[in-house]
């Protein structure tokens, strides 16, 4: 019991200490014209270092939102950039003719819609993706899916909220491409073997590919915009004298085997394009 | 007992009053000589005797620091920094405790301890007040040669005030 009030005796010194010495601190502030100036500089800067390290932070936790505002904005960007390109070249291919403003007004127009690979698979024969975005967000079958340069594959068959896509690593996806500057065309395959590497075929002869030259898209797919860059050529194969197109090595700029952010092309002509050939086969 | 206390009760409005008074007055506009104070108000905290408890030394340090500031119109000043040195007064003491120990029924003062224990604890006591004193008006480490400046000058000056002081008045307790 006396040590208890000893004990207290000697924490009471303590808390009246520190209570007195916040009250004169206080007065300090309170009552003295230099003391407060330095101390409310000294508190913004404090503060204001505080608010800094809050708001990193903060940044950082919403890091993953912010990626994906940024991941919508490019696709926009992206989307407007096809537009404009599709613009362009009906423009090159019109100026024969006196072309007024309406001729302009049945643009093909490209939505994108930004996604995430969820799964990927490159080592199997037959490979496919899955990507994170499904009917909810208007993602239909047969759909492209690109990247800034390069394209990943074919929607094959879509869920609520997710797509199944058939990778160009597929042996059944073909689709067309073209050497760049010019209207020559093939269509690429994959071996099984190289994720980096495609073969494009049906070149023909006069084309004249180089190594080094840009592969892209051809346009003529019903698919894919035109435009969009795949990759170089890698070597060209004219070990075969009597056939009349070359096989051509082409190194892709995109690897699919490291894939996070891709875009889903919703093309506005497609369906119409897609039933014409269809009369066209049933007749 | 009673004396005891009574003595200490003229010692601490004596001193407030010389500080206030006549001390104050020994401030000095010239270039060197601005460094130039005299405190002795200290002694009331470092005469008190052993045996107070630390929750009195600690109120009455309060209470002669802010009455201090009354007459220097720096609200808070002294009176943190006496506040201060009057809690850590026993720490001081056990810092600079004899071979034998302390016979609480004294009071720290000259003629009970001797002059080379008596001047090292006042020097102690002193130094830390000054420094913390003038480190506080300062209130920002930018200005720290002013502050040492200030506290080794008023450290001189006002030793020789506690000299005079205690060969004056020989305060046994």
């Amino acid at each position: 019991m006396r040590n208890l009030l000893y004990l207290f005796l000697q924490l009471g010194g303590f808390l009246l200490f520190i209570s007195l010495e916040i009250l004169s601190f206080y007065l300090i502030v309170q009552h003295n014209q230099e003391q407060r100036l330095i101390f409310n500089n000294s508190w913004t800067n404090f503060s204001a270092g505080l608010d800094r390290k809050i708001d990193g932070g903060y940044r950082y936790i919403w890091l993953g939102r912010k990626n994906d505002s940024l991941a919508i904005a490019n696709a926009r960007l992206y989307e407007e950039l096809l537009i404009y390109k599709s613009r362009v070249e009906e423009l090159e291919r019109d100026s024969l003719f006196l072309a007024g403003p309406d001729s302009l007004s049945t643009d093909t127009i490209y939505r994108l819609i930004p996604a995430r690979v969820v799964r990927n698979s490159v080592s199997e024969h037959h490979n496919y993706l899955l990507l994170d975005k499904g009917t909810k967000d208007g993602v239909e079958a047969n759909m492209g899916v690109v990247l800034e340069n390069g394209i990943v594959g074919i929607v094959r068959s879509t869920g609520p909220r997710h797509a199944l896509v058939m990778s160009l690593l597929h042996p059944q996806s073909h689709p067309s491409a073209s050497i760049k500057g010019t209207n020559y065309f093939g269509s690429l395959r994959w071996e099984p073997k190289n994720t980096r590497e495609l073969l494009l075929e049906n070149v023909p002869k006069h084309a004249n590919p180089v190594k080094g030259d840009t592969i892209e898209t051809s346009g003529y797919s019903l698919i894919f915009p035109k435009g969009i860059p795949l990759g170089t050529i890698k070597a060209v194969d004219n070990s075969d004298a009597v056939a009349d197109t070359y096989k051509i090595t082409v190194s892709l700029f995109r690897d699919l085997a490291n894939l996070d952010r891709v875009y889903i092309v919703n093309k506005s002509t497609q369906k119409e394009q897609e039933t014409l050939l269809q009369e066209v086969k049933n007749e | 007992m009673n004396n005891i206390v009574l003595a200490n009760v003229f010692r601490f409005f004596g001193l407030l009053l010389v500080q206030g008074l006549i001390l104050r007055q020994v401030e000095f506009e010239y270039e060197y000589w601005k460094y130039i104070h005299i405190f002795i108000y200290p002694l009331y905290i470092l005469l008190l005797p052993l045996r107070t408890p630390d929750t009195i030394i600690v109120a009455t340090s309060f209470a002669m620091g802010i009455l201090v500031d009354l007459f220097y119109y720096t609200p808070g000043l002294h009176a943190s920094t006496a506040t201060f040195v009057g809690y850590f007064r026993s720490r001081i003491l056990k810092w600079v405790e004899p071979a034998g120990k302390y016979n609480l029924n004294y009071s720290p003062t000259l003629e009970r301890f001797g002059p080379l224990w008596f001047y090292r604890y006042a020097a102690i006591l002193f130094g830390i007040h000054l420094f913390v004193y003038f480190a506080v008006e300062a209130f920002t480490h930018v200005y720290y040669i002013r502050v040492l400046l200030n506290t080794l000058v008023t450290f001189v000056f006002s030793f020789f005030g506690v000299v005079f002081y205690m060969r004056i008045f020989k305060p046994l307790d």
